[in-house]
């Protein structure tokens, strides 16, 4: 058909191009000529986009796979419960590290949202059944001033007048705020151990710990499976140009499967390779999880070395704080005592207060180390045969500690970025099947690299070192496309993808 | 237009690209003379 309508529009334009245009009468003829073949190919262009769009819209339509939402529903709701399982702290488990760390640095965040940190701390505590009020603040003078604004539900301009009169007298306000609020944690740490105790025996009511991984991990494991085997997440895949169709012939796959495997492959090959690609699939991804959080690992190796030197280290500092802590609320109470006299002594009240703020900065100083020394007593807890995974795990434990380590790596990183390094690492201890670092002793800390070559070479593959020690993305990548190679052979015409492709350029 | 169903994807995008340009191509043949008629009015 097309060879027909080219032969056609080579003869029309050589006849307009030979029609005399010399003067007006022929140059109408001409004209003339141009609108009637205007007008026919025209109608015959419509035809053509009406068929183009036809396709466009068939092409795209696909089964709609509820499943696979349902999958992702149940196991995003398996992992958020995982938490309760580890040993980390309540002050940990209920959020309040990264919340009173946020109120520390109050300086990255305006008024607004310095005050509704305030109130998700408030109700942090009101979750665990224990209701604060303007009475549980007076830890500093300037604290009970702007806490009692806070809570008669002040608008944010009142809130807003208070601040500004207050802050200049007492420019660590929000930091005093944040160690009042870790005091009322401890005083109340038993109702808090107690609440997400009875959380973690109510989830494991009727089944073990190690069941409820499993059926997460299964759960992940098929949310991984049927989302590569779906036609909608396939098509966006090429449509948004994620993975090319040029990659998906016979031949151009074959290539790509050469690089794992030097034989010439044959079609039952070809399907026996699929389960050993995922299975090396899984292995390459714990690995290059492995690679990237390695520094944490060396840093714990230095800290579990002097480990017996944490014993008790917690309660000495605590008993140093108390009594610090202690020596404040005297003087506290020396300033209300002031406050409440007929004559009011101006300068002996703001000497006890100027008093009061400088044992708070001591206080943050004292709180910080004793919440590191919690910390470093886990350590008492692992020994010679505890395994990568175990320190890894023991990571999760310590907010204040993976916001220190993932600082150290880019120091130009704020809190966002921080917190969502964070986030990928605590997926990546809680979410993978491992087989490989949750049997390797951290003081053995082989070459994970030769463990892979050596299992994957004896189920057929031919990997080498260079590659997966220096072209781990790549291998991953051509892994995850051999992958997907399946379902597409299977489920998508490519030739259907390079028209969707094209007809987008032309429409643009 | 004779049935367009039955060609493949790759020739009803030729076709289009094919018309296309060659009405393009009119509509330049059509602002020459066009031209040609103004200047002589002139």
């Amino acid at each position: 058909m097309i060879n027909k309508i080219q032969e056609d529009i080579e003869v029309n334009k050589e006849l307009i191009t030979n029609l005399p245009r010399n003067n007006v009468k022929n140059a109408k003829k001409v004209l003339e000529k141009i609108l009637e073949l205007q007008n026919d190919y025209q109608t015959t262009l419509q035809d053509i986009i009406k068929e183009m769009d036809s396709r466009f819209n068939k092409y795209q339509s696909y089964e709609e796979n509820k499943e696979l939402d349902n999958i992702q529903k149940e196991k995003e709701e398996a992992y958020n419960n995982l938490y309760l399982l580890d040993d980390s702290s309540p002050y940990e488990k209920s959020g309040l590290s990264q919340l009173l760390y946020q109120l520390l640095v109050f300086f990255d965040n305006d008024l607004d949202e310095v005050n509704k940190i305030i109130k998700k701390i408030i109700d942090k505590f009101l979750e665990i059944g224990i209701i604060l009020t303007a009475n549980d603040f007076c830890y500093t003078y300037y604290v009970s001033i702007y806490m009692k604004q806070f809570f008669e539900n002040s608008n944010a301009e009142k809130l807003r007048l208070c601040f500004e009169d207050i802050y200049f007298k007492s420019p660590t306000l929000f930091k005093q705020i944040s160690l009042n609020f870790k005091y009322l944690y401890y005083k109340n740490i038993k109702k808090f151990q107690n609440y997400y105790n009875e959380l973690k025996n109510q989830f494991l009511d009727k089944q073990t710990p190690k069941e409820i991984y499993n059926h997460y991990f299964n759960l992940n494991e098929k949310y991984f499976d049927f989302y590569l085997q779906d036609e909608k997440v396939l098509l966006n895949k090429f449509l948004t140009g994620e993975i090319n169709s040029k990659n998906y012939t016979k031949e151009e796959i074959i290539k790509i499967f050469k690089i794992f495997i030097n034989k010439d492959l044959t079609d039952d090959d070809i399907n026996y390779l699929r389960d050993v690609i995922l299975k090396l699939y899984r292995s390459l991804n714990e690995y290059q999880g492995y690679l990237k959080y390695h520094f944490l690992i060396d840093d714990m190796k230095k800290l579990y070395q002097d480990k017996d030197k944490y014993k008790n280290i917690s309660n000495s500092k605590y008993k140093e704080l108390n009594k610090k802590q202690n020596n404040l609320f005297k003087i506290n109470r020396k300033i209300n005592y002031l406050l409440k006299k007929k004559t009011i002594n101006k300068t002996k009240i703001n000497t006890l207060v100027t008093s009061s703020l400088e044992i708070t900065e001591e206080l943050e100083k004292l709180y910080l180390e004793y919440e590191d020394n919690l910390f470093l007593e886990k350590f008492l807890n692992l020994d010679e045969n505890s395994t990568l995974f175990d320190m890894f795990n023991l990571c999760l434990e310590s907010y204040n500690y993976l916001l220190k380590m993932f600082k150290s790596q880019d120091e130009s990183l704020e809190i966002d970025a921080i917190n969502l390094e964070i986030e990928k690492f605590t997926r990546f201890i809680r979410e993978t099947r491992f087989t490989m670092i949750n049997h390797i002793r951290f003081l053995d800390d082989k070459d994970l690299d030769y463990i892979i070559i050596d299992k994957y070479n004896l189920l057929g593959l031919n990997l080498n070192r260079d590659d997966v020690k220096n072209n781990l993305d790549n291998l991953l990548q051509n892994a995850l496309i051999i992958l997907m190679y399946y379902p597409i052979s299977e489920k998508i015409n490519l030739d259907n993808i390079n028209y969707l492709l094209e007809y987008e350029k032309i429409k643009k | 237009m004779q049935d367009l169903n039955n060609i493949s994807n790759q020739e009803l995008l030729d076709l289009y690209k094919t018309i296309n340009d060659f009405l393009k191509y009119l509509e330049t043949e059509q602002k020459n003379i066009e031209k040609i008629g103004e200047e002589d009015d002139k």
